[in-house]
């Protein structure tokens, strides 16, 4: 219950908690527990890792997560789908 | 026994249709085919309808009741052949033009054929090069290919497919098939397998595209190059496979 000023005069108005403060979505699933990967890749690699997340603004750990995010889906059957363009 | 000798134009086309046996296609000179059989059955039949060769046994008998025939073709370079047989086998060297086959267990053979199609039930395949286009329905029968160029599609229940070089595009559908490409150069293929497993060859210096969708499988990738060399092609590899693992293995540029 709050007590509000509204046009001057006093009121009570009942306030619903739950739609007061919105809850944050649940992580998926995974995301409770953090990981650690070590990743060997190419010095120049590093470089540009570094430039393209600097670029948007983001930490290198927060881009590389958003990629790999944005390269493995997990479908709605329960499948996991890899996109990904590798230099062979 | 039978022993005929036709005059073709270019173009020439044989059509084939017998029970069990043997049927040998082998090519000879220009603007000539030959015709050996060997056979018990009377109403056996060998005629000419302009540029086409007709073999067929007696139409009057029923199918199941048809004797054995072996059947030997001497054929110009590039000739079209159409085989249809329960059990027979068939061998068929080249340079062929369209090779087109259904068969229910018969093996087939064919050395060298511009394209191919071939629906089989339990008789397994073997190609040397098809160069310009492949489709092969198989339930049971194993597929083994040289080299294949242009476009090649596969379906196949249970039977394996192998592949030397390919460098079409392919799309190949399995349930518990297996598909291994050793080195593919084209620029796009699509596998879908059940349990079916697949491996494809990819030359050093591509950039791969990959779209894959795997339930229970693995996405084995290779090891970086020491000195990843500058992408000289593109290609785009698309898997769906339930079970199956999918395997990408660099070879030599």
């Amino acid at each position: 219950m709050d007590l509000r000023l509204v046009d001057g005069d006093p009121e009570l108005i009942v306030v619903d908690d739950d739609a007061e403060v919105p809850s944050s979505p649940p992580p998926p699933d995974g995301d409770f527990d953090e990981a650690r990967i070590t990743i060997r890749f190419p010095g120049y690699l590093k470089d540009l890792v570094a430039d393209a997340a600097s670029t948007s603004g983001d930490s290198v750990n927060t881009f590389v997560i958003d990629t790999l995010k944005s390269q493995t889906q997990i479908t709605k059957s329960g499948a996991t789908r890899h996109r990904a363009t590798i230099e062979l | 026994m039978i022993e005929q000798e036709f005059s073709v134009g270019r173009n020439a086309e044989i059509d084939i249709h017998i029970r069990t046996g043997r049927v040998k296609v082998k090519t000879g000179n220009d603007g000539i085919i030959r015709v050996d059989v060997d056979t018990n059955d009377q109403g056996f039949m060998v005629e000419q309808r302009g540029n086409l060769i007709y073999v067929s046994s007696d139409k009057n008998t029923r199918w199941s009741a048809r004797g054995s025939a072996y059947v030997v073709l001497e054929v110009p370079d590039g000739t079209d052949v159409t085989v249809g047989t329960a059990s027979a086998r068939i061998e068929c060297n080249g340079p062929l033009g369209r090779v087109e086959v259904k068969t229910a267990s018969g093996e087939i053979e064919i050395a060298r054929a511009e394209s191919a199609i071939i629906k089989t039930a339990s008789g397994d395949a073997s190609f040397g090069t098809v160069t310009n286009g492949l489709k092969i329905n198989s339930a049971s029968g194993d597929t083994t290919i040289g080299e294949c160029g242009g476009k090649a599609n596969f379906s196949s229940a249970s039977g394996d497919i192998r592949i030397g070089v390919s460098t079409g595009a392919v799309n190949a559908s399995t349930a518990s098939g297996d598909v291994t490409i050793e080195r593919f150069t084209g620029r796009r293929a699509i596998f879908k397998t059940m349990t079916g497993t697949v491996i494809v060859g990819v030359p050093a210096g591509t950039r791969l595209d990959l779209d894959v969708t795997l339930l229970a499988g693995d996405l084995k990738l290779p090891k970086p190059a020491p000195n990843t060399p500058r992408s000289e092609r593109q290609m785009t590899i698309k898997a769906k496979l339930v079970t199956g693992d999918l395997t990408i293995e660099r070879v030599e540029a």
